[in-house]
């Protein structure tokens, strides 16, 4: 098999309810053809609400036309865990004593659908290892009161392609 | 090439945290205050005291649905009026609005909502000492808040209770609200409004039995939008409150009225607490509004005949020109009505 000869290093702004700041990182690889998988890992804040942190796995189809414009549409589930945000959390017992309680958060289920229809894939258009992507991403939370809560976000960001062959980088 | 590649991403990098940095936004509004949690039995509850702690008196709201939201009343113009004399305590009941957790099944129970407003009671005098303390109940408020009066033990916690075109009766209220619609929809087509679309709806609520499943809530609930029984003035209705920069959930919070009443799982249509009112003793105030489809206004009389509290220190005032929401549409009056309440019993 053959080695991969870049490695793709994703950051991008992940804006729960769009602004509702946050941020992932992850890498992907091709599977076959337009065909990726990607694992990512991130986090967001929705002020006075909760905290989240996630690690997803996707399977995308992307497809780049030749002047670099590409599209992705992909699936993926992933683990989030939220942390209640911006307050103590206290308990009362049934005699009334007023108890502080450690914030351990919730473990959640994490379906995802990404929709990224602005895309620009530099390797094609300007030959630098760089590809720029926007888009929606919907997913839940369950459990979540019974349901399964469902979330939107903003992905803004970008992917560099880290050269692994050493001797193309001497060339250069 | 290396400079291009470093000066793209470092572009990108900056667009990003920009980004990050502009949208770190809560909306003024909710600046103010003491903002915590209470958990009890898998919910985490929100907590916002806001307005005039160094009065002493304390009003606890409880919010309406079952499953919505304080934060539709916690910035609204006459809790902000009259949270520049008191303190208000708004809060989002399990499985609503704002609140997490993932609590069970089992725990939708009024008498739940009860113990959990028992809690918020206790956290409230526990942490702020309050010289006063006040309760008052909104719609479905109203439910929880004569239950949790029942107990003649949480009486000598509070000062006061306020049922605001509450929920204490729903046994009789759904099937009274139904044929409110039914009526007002009736003149409707007399006026010749929409004459094909009421008949339809008039035949639906002759199809079904009068019931709080979600469909037929949903539905109900839209029809009542039309009639005006919600809002008598619609241009009064201060729409969703929640935006974007909110701490509720935008758009989705309301997911949890809608499950929350699902398939039944909180079974509220039964629910009848007259006789458990008589319980009641403290000084009571019941506000209404005259032309309320949700809950219609015969109810008022029926809330304040089923207190317990002397006549000497209890009331009902209704409000001529509001449906169920006096607060928006007489607001005035309802600061007023509401002020010379806290003053007397403080």
């Amino acid at each position: 098999m053959a080695l991969p000869q870049s490695l793709p290093l994703t950051l991008s702004y992940f804006g729960e309810t769009l602004v509702h700041p946050g941020v992932y990182a992850g890498s992907e690889i091709s599977i076959h053809e337009n065909f990726l998988a990607s694992l990512s890992i991130g986090t967001y804040l929705h002020y006075r609400h909760h905290r989240g942190a996630f690690v997803n796995a996707d399977f995308s189809w992307r497809k780049t036309f030749s002047i670099g414009y590409s599209m992705e549409f992909g699936a993926g589930l992933g683990y989030l865990h939220t942390w209640s945000h911006g307050g103590t959390i206290y308990t009362v017992t049934d005699a009334g004593v007023v108890e502080e309680k450690p914030n351990y958060g919730f473990s959640s289920l994490m379906p995802k659908l990404n929709l990224n229809l602005l895309g620009w894939d530099f390797r094609k258009s300007h030959d630098i290892p760089f590809r720029a992507f926007s888009g929606i991403v919907l997913f839940g939370q369950y459990p979540y009161n019974q349901f399964m809560m469902p979330h939107f976000a903003l992905q803004l960001g970008g992917t560099y392609y880290l050269n692994l062959n050493k001797e193309n980088d001497h060339e250069k | 090439m290396k400079n291009k590649i470093n000066k793209n991403v470092i572009i990108t990098l900056i667009l990003l945290f920009s980004f990050i940095q502009c949208a770190s936004l809560l909306d003024d509004k909710y600046q103010e205050g003491d903002f915590f949690y209470l958990e009890n039995k898998g919910a985490v509850m929100p907590v916002w005291v806001k307005g005039n702690q160094s009065s002493g008196v304390y009003v606890i709201f409880l919010h309406g649905g079952p499953g919505n939201s304080s934060d539709t009343y916690s910035t609204a113009h006459a809790y902000n009026e009259l949270g520049k004399k008191y303190a208000f305590v708004f809060w989002d009941q399990r499985a609503s609005g704002a609140s997490q957790g993932n609590p069970d099944l089992n725990t939708f129970t009024l008498a739940q909502f009860a113990d959990d407003t028992k809690k918020i009671v206790n956290l409230i005098r526990h942490m702020y000492k309050p010289n006063a303390l006040f309760l008052v109940g909104k719609s479905w408020g109203g439910a929880i808040g004569s239950y949790y009066l029942s107990d003649p033990q949480n009486q000598q916690l509070v000062n006061g209770w306020i049922e605001i075109d509450g929920a204490h009766n729903l046994k009789d209220g759904i099937p009274l609200s139904w044929e409110w619609a039914k009526d007002n929809a009736r003149k409707r087509i007399a006026a010749g409004d929409e004459v094909e679309f009421w008949q339809e709806e008039i035949a639906w609520y002759n199809s079904k039995p009068a019931n709080i499943d979600t469909d037929y809530f949903m539905r109900h609930g839209s029809n009542l939008n039309k009639l005006n029984g919600i809002y008598k003035n619609p241009a009064l209705d201060p729409g969703d409150t929640v935006g974007l920069f909110a701490p509720v959930p935008f758009f989705f919070y309301q997911l949890n009225a809608y499950y929350l009443n699902n398939d039944n799982q909180f079974d509220i249509k039964n629910i009848k607490l007259n006789s458990l009112m008589a319980n009641i003793q403290i000084p009571s105030m019941v506000l209404w509004g005259r032309h309320d489809g949700t809950l219609p206004v015969e109810l008022a009389q029926d809330a304040y005949d089923a207190l317990g509290t002397p006549v000497a220190d209890k009331s009902l005032y209704i409000f001529e020109n509001s449906a169920h929401c006096p607060s928006f549409e007489e607001t005035s009056l309802f600061i007023l009505k509401m002020q010379e309440f806290i003053e007397l019993y403080r």
